[in-house]
């Protein structure tokens, strides 16, 4: 089994390197245009692989520690302008992100970072040579020896630790570490700060109790040492001096050079609710506000002092020389009044801080004035819970069209159901909404493969994102992910075409590629457009006819029905195979993905003009409002968002083709008819269109009439597929309970317009 | 039924569920039966496969109902007063044979379950995991995923 703080280091990094890939790339290619790079991003990069690296070194991954620090050293000289951040340093450092990933990958699997040594021996080795290239440039910075470095990576993992320490503190200093923050990012520091700081105190806790106990410092450890990370990342400098001060303490008990003894450990207690309070602080008003700060720092120096007269071999902080008084008024503050430590706690601020005077209540959760926005929730209870509201939409239906109460009418019950069917939908909305997360998640890891594939073409792109932060089903964000990356493979590879010929054509060197999220009626769009060569019709047909796909190469053929054949399994118009595409997977697995989450994908293609996709999917994946119907003895629900009109049809306005495909016309327009009974051999109650009903339905600007006996009513649809033993049925999308528990046929508007439609163009 | 069924269950012993397609007693590992319950009225699907009778609402579950006979190319489960509907846990859905009558539940020792022949009372052998004798009889021992392999 692996353990929590494995886990949690594996999703907390592989977070953090699908956060530093943009920036990479975003560093590149402002140093590669204007030859300068942006301190704060270097920074922000930097941070992140030193984070990555910190607890890897905790952990004891060494290889992971290796890698990210020779990136560091690589991403350092490049802060300091000593390297240029050229697309060879940017690639080798993408690279790096990618051994990381892997490395996290085995770790999950294998609990050890080994067996990637060759890969990561290699990446390292590069980044040496960068390293050294970075120092030849400029003979005037005093380099230190790269062996020394390489000495430093491969000591024990206390010294990683500690030499971590010090460069973290080291990078404090000479750093203004001015980022912007986002309220959000800060919203999740403080939370996880909480979180973090909460461990800690119950490992101290536990420690006074149980001193000897290992696993519990480590876990003291741990714990302040991601809250430091954290501090640092975020940068809340003097928050992060403070906490490396007692993260130093703690190392000392861990390392055995100090005891746990009880008034350490009160000491301790204490920085947890310096911290918690200054944390407080900023989640009220975003500013780092410590009262007694040298106060504080002299007590921390104090005690780690006070280890290091007991211990020769020498911690690495300085003693630092105080007025006596001081230290004593200090100690005095903190040891005026002893355990039980709950009440004794705020002891420090009540004594300090003169802006809070009242005493603490015993009950500690009210003390803290943190308010935690969010809580982590199991998917798999989110999905139960989104089924049982399912199961409710039923329930309420089945109650409230109860067959018994046909024929009555009952003036209090009716307000009462209406009443319950709007709140039944009201958690209906709310729920859906949970498992709503933003698209720029898939899109950020656009920008990497962008840059890469495009390096690796020699072409010359440029993408832009859209609608970021348009909210996507999390099932289908995950099944959209790998049809994106597919598409946007096949625009660079062969959509977009390389910068001479594009600048020969008379367009720019730099080819466009957007990505775009938005709302589009009942559906949610992701556009993939780029200014490419487009679909090429002739070649399309002249392939599909080679592979078989078709019989003879129809001239027929629309379009849209030439376009679709590029989803065919084994397709491919690419003459050469590449390692990026040309194996004709790609496209069928799009299509199959959509289609999962029944979508559809519409194909706009312009010679030489470029090729924009649309995926469309459907926004509520489990509930529909639908117009149930009758034909003879089958209910079928027709989805009320694509339903125009139902009209009664007068005799006179049928007119039926050459091929017998009957047209209706209403108002300006014919519109052909789609005769269920014959579909699904049922027997209606009248065979007749003027005795019917016509229910107009519409998709992608095509409709059809569908003729049915009779309108039973509106009711909300859960969605259920049917089984795949069923098999595909045409014009039926999947089935719904209805109120009076049968099942009823959920009606595929679209497939029935289409084949209605063919008809008509036949 | 109920009273049948072993507490307890040791290693190595199936509990078969048995019953009757035509002449053929067939057996299921209990562990796979959700439950068996009458005919419930089925909403039929049109165009689907002939041996997919319709399908019903199971407290909120959507089950396809399978006609087994038909579906192992025998003749059509006639429904009437015996006929059960086994509702089978696959994978991800839930699944109901309808079969012509059920029988007794069975303990088998998994090693005394010997290869199937390639004929079961007209039925195929590829359909089935295995067979077991008893005393009596000769059950065949259902290979689900064979059976709802597609063909």
């Amino acid at each position: 089994m692996i353990d929590e703080n494995t886990l949690s280091f594996i999703s907390e990094s592989r977070e953090m390197i699908d956060e530093v890939e943009p920036y990479l790339i975003e560093l590149g290619q402002s140093s590669i245009e204007s030859g300068e790079v942006n301190p704060e991003t270097t920074n922000l990069i930097f941070r992140l692989f030193h984070s990555v690296k910190g607890t890897a070194g905790f952990l004891g991954f060494n290889v992971v520690v290796k890698v990210t620090h020779e990136a560091e050293t690589l991403l350092d000289l490049v802060r300091n302008d000593q390297a240029k951040m050229g697309h060879t340093n940017t690639d080798l450092l993408c690279r790096t992100c990618d051994l990381v990933g892997l490395l996290l990958n085995q770790i999950e699997t294998t609990e050890s970072d080994t067996g990637l040594e060759a890969e990561a021996e290699s990446i390292i080795k590069e980044l040496e040579q960068r390293i050294l290239v970075g120092k030849g440039k400029i003979p005037d910075t005093s380099p230190p020896e790269p062996i020394d470095r390489k000495k430093n990576t491969i000591q024990t993992k206390t010294d990683n630790i500690q030499k971590e320490n010090d460069s973290a503190e080291q990078g404090i200093e000479e750093f203004d570490l001015k980022m912007l923050i986002s309220p959000e990012m800060l919203q999740r520091f403080t939370e996880e700060s909480d979180e973090q700081l909460e461990q800690v105190e119950s490992a101290l806790l536990d420690l006074e109790n149980d001193p000897e106990d290992n696993e519990l410092i480590l876990e003291a450890f741990r714990g302040l040492h991601s809250f430091k990370g954290n501090c640092g990342f975020t940068g809340f400098s003097k928050l992060e001096k403070l906490s490396h001060k007692t993260e130093t303490i703690l190392e000392a008990i861990k390392s055995g050079k100090a005891k746990a003894e009880s008034e350490t450990i009160q000491s301790l207690l204490h920085m947890v609710d310096v911290f918690r309070q200054a944390i407080a602080g900023i989640s009220l008003n975003g500013t780092e506000e410590i009262e007694n700060m040298p106060l504080l720092e002299d007590f921390m120096d104090d005690i780690i002092a006070s280890f290091k007269n007991a211990d020769p071999i020498a911690l690495s902080q300085p003693i630092v020389e105080k007025p006596k008084i001081e230290q004593e008024e200090a100690l005095f503050l903190l040891r005026k009044s002893q355990p039980p430590p709950r009440v004794e706690k705020s002891t420090l601020k009540t004594t300090t801080e003169k802006k809070i005077q009242k005493p603490k209540p015993p009950a500690q959760a009210k003390s803290r004035s943190i308010v935690r926005q969010d809580i982590r929730v199991d998917l798999t209870k989110l999905d139960s819970l989104i089924n049982l509201v399912g199961e409710l939409v039923i329930a309420e239906a089945m109650v409230t069209r109860n067959p018994d109460l046909k024929g009555y009418e009952f003036e209090n019950f009716e307000r009462s159901s209406s009443h319950l069917n709007k709140i039944v939908r009201d958690i209906q909305d709310m729920t859906l909404s949970v498992r709503m997360i933003p698209v720029a998640g898939i899109f950020r890891k656009m920008i990497r493969l962008v840059h890469d594939l495009s390096t690796k073409a020699g072409k010359k792109i440029e993408l832009k994102l859209l609608g970021e932060d348009t909210e996507i089903d999390k099932t289908v964000s995950e099944l959209i992910a790998d049809p994106l990356v597919h598409l946007v493979r096949n625009s660079i590879d062969h959509g977009i075409e390389p910068p001479q010929e594009r600048t020969a054509i008379g367009k720019k060197a730099t080819g466009e590629l957007l990505l775009e999220a938005k709302h589009e009626g009942g559906e949610i769009w992701i556009v993939i457009s780029d200014d490419g060569r487009g679909l090429n019709r002739e070649k399309i047909l002249q392939k599909a006819f080679e592979k078989g796909l078709i019989q003879d190469d129809s001239i027929n053929m629309s379009d849209q029905e030439v376009f679709e054949l590029i989803f065919q399994p084994g397709f491919s118009t690419a003459d050469k195979i590449t390692d990026v595409s040309g194996r004709g997977v790609g496209m069928d697995v799009v299509k199959k993905n959509i289609e999962k989450i029944k979508g559809h994908i519409d194909i706009h293609s312009k010679p030489g003009q470029g090729l924009k996709m649309i995926l469309r999917i459907p926004l509520t994946l489990a509930i529909i409002d639908g117009m149930l119907v009758r034909v003879g003895k089958a209910q079928y629900t027709i989805p009320l968002l694509s339903i125009r009109e139902s009209i009664q049809v007068e005799e006179d306005k049928i007119t039926t083709t050459m091929d017998g495909q009957e047209l209706v016309q209403v108002r300006n327009e014919l519109i052909p008819v789609v005769r269920l009974y014959e579909l699904h051999n049922i027997v209606p109650d009248s065979k007749n269109l003027h005795e019917g009903l016509l229910v107009i339905v519409e998709y992608r600007d095509e409709s059809a009439g569908i003729l049915i006996d009779e309108i039973i009513g509106e009711q909300q649809a859960v969605i259920k597929g049917l089984s795949n033993y069923v098999g595909n049925i045409q014009g039926i999308s999947g089935c719904t309970i209805m109120g009076d528990g049968e099942i009823s046929l959920i009606l595929d508007t679209g497939g029935l317009i289409k084949k209605a439609q063919s008809r008509v163009a036949a | 039924m109920q009273g049948n069924i072993v507490e307890g269950e040791k290693k190595k012993v199936l509990e078969l569920a048995t019953f009757f397609i035509g002449d053929a007693l067939c057996g299921i590992d209990i562990l796979n039966i959700q439950e068996i319950n009458r005919n419930m009225e089925s909403t039929w699907v049109p165009q689907a496969p002939d041996y997919v009778i319709g399908v019903l609402n199971l407290r909120g579950r959507i089950v396809t109902v399978v006609d087994l006979g038909k579906k192992l190319g025998l003749s059509p489960i006639q429904k009437n007063k015996d006929s059960r509907n086994i509702i089978i846990d696959s994978k991800d859905e839930h699944i109901g044979f309808m079969v012509d009558r059920i029988s007794d539940v069975m303990l088998a020792e998994s090693d005394k379950i010997e290869p199937a022949p390639a004929n079961i009372g007209g039925l195929q052998g590829s359909f089935f995991k295995g067979v077991f004798k008893t005393e009596t009889s000769l059950i065949g021992v259902l290979d689900i995923e064979e059976v709802l392999k597609d063909k």
